[in-house]
C-alpha cells in the first residue's frame, strides 16, 4: 500500500545555478500525480530529489510520517522507472525482476515465484531468460516496471517512461499502467513533458516552471481554469489576440458586444492578452451571437490534418488557429467566436516574449 | 593510393621492428652449427624449465592482483561518495603510467629492500620492530613492481569503461537497495568484463617481456625467462637457445591470450573474436 508524500519548500541547486525555488508538492497515498513541464523546468530534478539521487540544500521531504531528506536512495521505499529503462544489459528479465528481492535476502523459490506472477502480470510470460537486447521497447518498458513493481514498492517513481515507445505502444500503455497502480494501491509520482499523458494518468497534475510550481490541481481544473498565460500555453491554448479590459468588461472588435468577466478571474484593467484553444474557438455566421468574444478576421490558410479542418485566421495583424468543420475559403471575411469558457484572460506582461518557441507540443 | 600511403608507415614500423626479429628469431631457435637442429629447444627446456615456471607464476600472480586492483580503483571512481577522495585518487592513480620499468625497478629497490624506506619508516614511526624488517627484493618485490607499474594501465582501461557505462543502471541497482560492493561486483563488472580482459592480457604480456625489473630486483635463482635470454646472449654468445627461449616465451605468451579471449568470446554469446599478441 501506497504512503504519503510531502515535499516542502524544496530547494535544490547544481553548482551556483538553482534548480528548484521552494517547491512544495503534497501526495496523498495511492494518489498518482504527474509533474508536468518542459525541460529544464525542474521535474526530473524533484523526482530525483524525491528518489535520493539529488541532495537538496533546503526543504523536507517526508514519506508517511517519516523525514526521508537525508536517507540514502535504498532507504525511502520509493521505486523508480527511469527514462531509459536502465536495464542491465548483462542480466535475464527473471533475473533483472528478482534482484531487488534478491537483495532483501528472500529465498530462490520465493523469488521464482514472484517474478512469475510479476511476468503475468505485465504480460512478459515466457521472457523470464530473454536478455535486454532481445527485448521491444514495449517490452523493456514493461520489464523496468516489473523490477520496481516486484518489491512491492510504497511510493513509484516515474522519470518519463513512456517517452522512448512509439505513439501506439504508449497510448495502450498508459491505461495499463493507470489500472496497475489503482490495483496496487502504489502511490505514484509521474514526470512528463507530454500534456495528454499527464491528463490520461493523473489524478492530479503539478505544472512546473523555471523550478516554481506554476499551478497544480485536477487535470479538468487547470484545463478549465489555467492560473497564467504560461500555464495556459502549456495546456494548449497557444492562440493569442490582445484584448482591452474596462470595468470588468473585455472588448473584442469593435461593434460587437464585450463580455462581463468573472470578477474572480478577471486581470486588472488595461492591456491584457486572450488565450485559446483552436478546438473551443468557432467561426460565427452572419449575425450569430455568442456568450463570449468576438473578432474580425480573414482567412489566411486552410489545412486539412484529418478530422477537421483547421484554419489561420488573421485578426489585427496576429493569426490564430481555429478548427472548423468544412474547409473556408483563403481570404474570406469571418467572424470568429471564442465562448466565455474558453476564453482565458492575463494581463499583458512586458516585454511580451513569445514563449511558444520553446514549449514542447503536445499531441 | 592515399589510403595505402597512410598505412605505409605503421606497416613498415611493424614490419622492420617487429616481424621481420620475430622471423629471425623463430629461424635462429632451429639453427645450429651444424645446419637445422632441436637442440637449442631442448637445452631451453633441460636448463630453464624452473625458470619458464616461476615466470608463469610471477606474471599470472602479477596480472591477477594488477586486476583486482585495476577493479578495485575503477569501482571507487564510479561508485564512491566522497568527492574529495574520488577527485584525488582519480588524479593519482595514473603517476606510475609515466614511469619506465627501469626506473621504478631502481626505485623499488631503495623502497623495499632491508634498509630500504618502507622497512625505515615503519620502523621509525614504530609500527614495526626492527628484527622484522626483511628484504623483499626477491620473487615479491618482482610482484610489487610489476603491479604497481601496471596497475595504472590496467585502471585506466577498465575506470574508463565503468565510466562509460549507463550511470542509470548503477542509480536502478541503489534504488533497489543494492550496496556498493554488491553493484560493483552484480552490475557494473559484467558490463565491464571484457575491458578487464583486455586490460589484463595487455598486462600480461607486457610483463612478460620485461628484463629491468627481475634483473634489478632479485639476483636470486630462479629468474624469469628475460633473464635467461640475456644471460645467454651476454655471457654466452649463445643466440641459439636464447632465440629458443624468445620462441618459447612467445608461444606461451599467445597461447595465454588466446584462450583468454576465446573464453571472453564465448562469454559474450559465443561471437566470434580473433585473438593473440605477442
Amino acid at each position: 500500500m501506497g504512503v504519503s508524500v510531502e515535499v516542502e519548500d524544496l530547494t535544490v541547486s547544481y553548482g551556483a545555478t538553482p534548480v528548484l525555488h521552494r517547491v512544495s508538492v503534497a501526495v496523498g497515498a495511492g494518489e498518482f500525480v504527474a509533474l508536468l513541464g518542459p525541460s529544464g523546468c525542474g521535474k526530473t530534478t524533484l523526482l530525483r530529489s524525491i528518489a535520493g539521487f539529488v541532495k537538496p540544500s533546503g526543504g523536507v521531504i517526508r514519506a508517511g510520517t517519516r523525514d526521508i531528506t537525508h536517507a540514502p536512495p535504498e532507504r525511502r521505499g520509493a521505486a523508480m522507472v527511469f527514462q531509459s529503462y536502465a536495464l542491465w544489459p548483462h542480466m535475464s528479465v527473471a533475473k533483472t525482476i528478482g534482484y531487488g528481492l534478491a537483495i532483501r535476502g528472500w529465498d530462490k523459490a520465493r523469488i521464482a515465484a514472484r517474478v512469475e506472477e510479476m511476468l503475468r502480470l505485465l504480460r512478459l510470460e515466457g521472457l523470464g531468460a530473454r536478455l535486454p537486447a532481445q527485448l521491444s521497447g514495449g517490452q523493456r518498458q514493461r520489464v523496468a516496471l516489473g523490477r520496481a513493481l516486484a518489491v512491492d514498492p510504497e511510493i513509484l517513481l516515474l522519470d518519463e517512461p513512456m517517452s522512448n515507445l512509439d505513439a501506439r505502444v504508449r497510448e495502450g500503455v498508459r491505461h495499463e499502467l493507470r489500472a496497475l497502480q489503482r490495483d496496487l494501491g502504489i502511490t505514484a509520482i509521474h514526470v512528463t513533458h507530454d500534456r495528454e499523458e499527464a491528463m490520461i494518468l493523473a489524478d492530479r497534475i503539478v505544472i512546473l516552471h523555471e523550478g516554481r510550481v506554476a499551478q497544480h490541481g485536477s487535470p479538468e481544473d487547470l484545463w478549465a481554469r489555467p492560473a497564467s498565460a504560461y500555464v495556459a500555453d502549456f495546456l494548449g491554448a497557444t492562440n493569442r489576440l490582445p484584448v482591452r479590459v474596462r470595468d470588468g468588461m473585455a472588448e473584442g472588435a469593435e461593434g460587437e458586444p464585450p463580455l462581463r468577466l468573472d470578477p474572480g478571474r478577471a486581470p486588472p484593467a488595461g492591456a491584457s492578452t486572450l488565450h485559446f484553444r483552436p478546438e473551443e474557438a468557432r467561426l460565427l455566421a452572419p449575425g450569430e451571437g455568442i456568450d463570449g468574444l468576438v473578432f474580425h478576421g480573414t482567412v489566411a490558410l486552410s489545412a486539412y490534418p484529418g478530422g477537421r479542418w483547421r484554419a489561420a485566421i488573421r485578426v489585427a495583424g496576429q493569426e490564430v488557429l481555429v478548427d472548423v468543420p468544412e474547409r473556408v475559403a483563403q481570404g474570406a471575411a469571418v467572424r470568429l467566436g471564442i465562448p466565455a469558457a474558453a476564453a482565458h484572460l492575463f494581463a499583458a506582461t512586458e516585454p511580451q516574449q513569445d514563449r511558444r518557441a520553446e514549449v514542447t507540443p503536445a499531441h | 593510393m592515399l589510403p595505402y600511403l597512410l598505412v605505409a608507415p605503421a606497416l613498415f614500423v611493424v614490419g622492420a621492428f617487429f616481424l621481420v626479429p620475430l622471423g629471425f628469431s623463430v629461424v635462429g631457435a632451429f639453427e645450429g652449427p651444424a645446419g637445422p637442429t632441436l637442440d637449442n629447444l631442448g637445452r631451453a627446456f633441460g636448463l630453464y624449465r624452473t625458470d619458464l615456471l616461476f615466470t608463469l607464476v610471477i606474471v599470472a600472480a602479477s596480472t591477477l592482483l594488477t586486476g583486482l586492483g585495476a577493479i578495485a580503483i575503477g569501482g571507487y571512481l564510479t561508485l564512491g561518495r566522497n568527492r574529495t577522495a574520488v577527485r584525488m585518487l582519480a588524479a593519482m592513480y595514473r603517476w606510475p603510467l609515466f614511469i619506465p620499468f627501469i626506473v621504478a625497478a631502481q626505485a623499488m629497490r631503495g623502497f623495499i629492500g632491508q634498509n630500504g624506506l618502507m622497512n625505515n619508516t615503519l620502523i621509525w614511526i614504530g609500527l614495526m620492530p626492527q628484527e622484522w624488517a626483511q628484504s623483499f627484493l626477491d620473487w615479491r618485490g618482482i610482484v610489487i613492481t610489476f603491479v604497481w607499474k601496471q596497475l595504472p594501465f590496467a585502471t585506466l582501461l577498465v575506470a574508463g569503461a565503468m565510466a562509460a557505462l549507463d550511470r542509470s543502471g548503477i542509480e536502478a541497482a541503489q534504488n533497489l537497495g543494492a550496496g556498493r560492493l554488491r553493484i560493483l561486483l552484480g552490475i557494473v563488472l559484467p558490463q565491464v568484463a571484457r575491458n578487464v580482459m583486455v586490460a589484463l592480457v595487455l598486462s600480461f604480456v607486457t610483463m612478460m617481456s620485461v628484463l629491468s625489473v627481475p634483473l634489478m630486483i632479485s639476483g636470486q635463482s630462479p629468474t624469469m625467462l628475460t633473464v635467461a635470454m640475456a644471460w645467454r646472449i651476454n655471457s654466452l654468445g649463445d643466440y641459439g637457445t636464447a632465440n629458443a627461449l624468445g620462441l618459447v616465451s612467445c608461444v606461451l605468451t599467445g597461447l595465454v591470450a588466446w584462450i583468454w579471449l576465446r573464453q571472453a568470446a564465448q562469454e559474450r554469446g559465443g561471437r566470434g573474436q580473433g585473438g593473440g599478441a605477442t
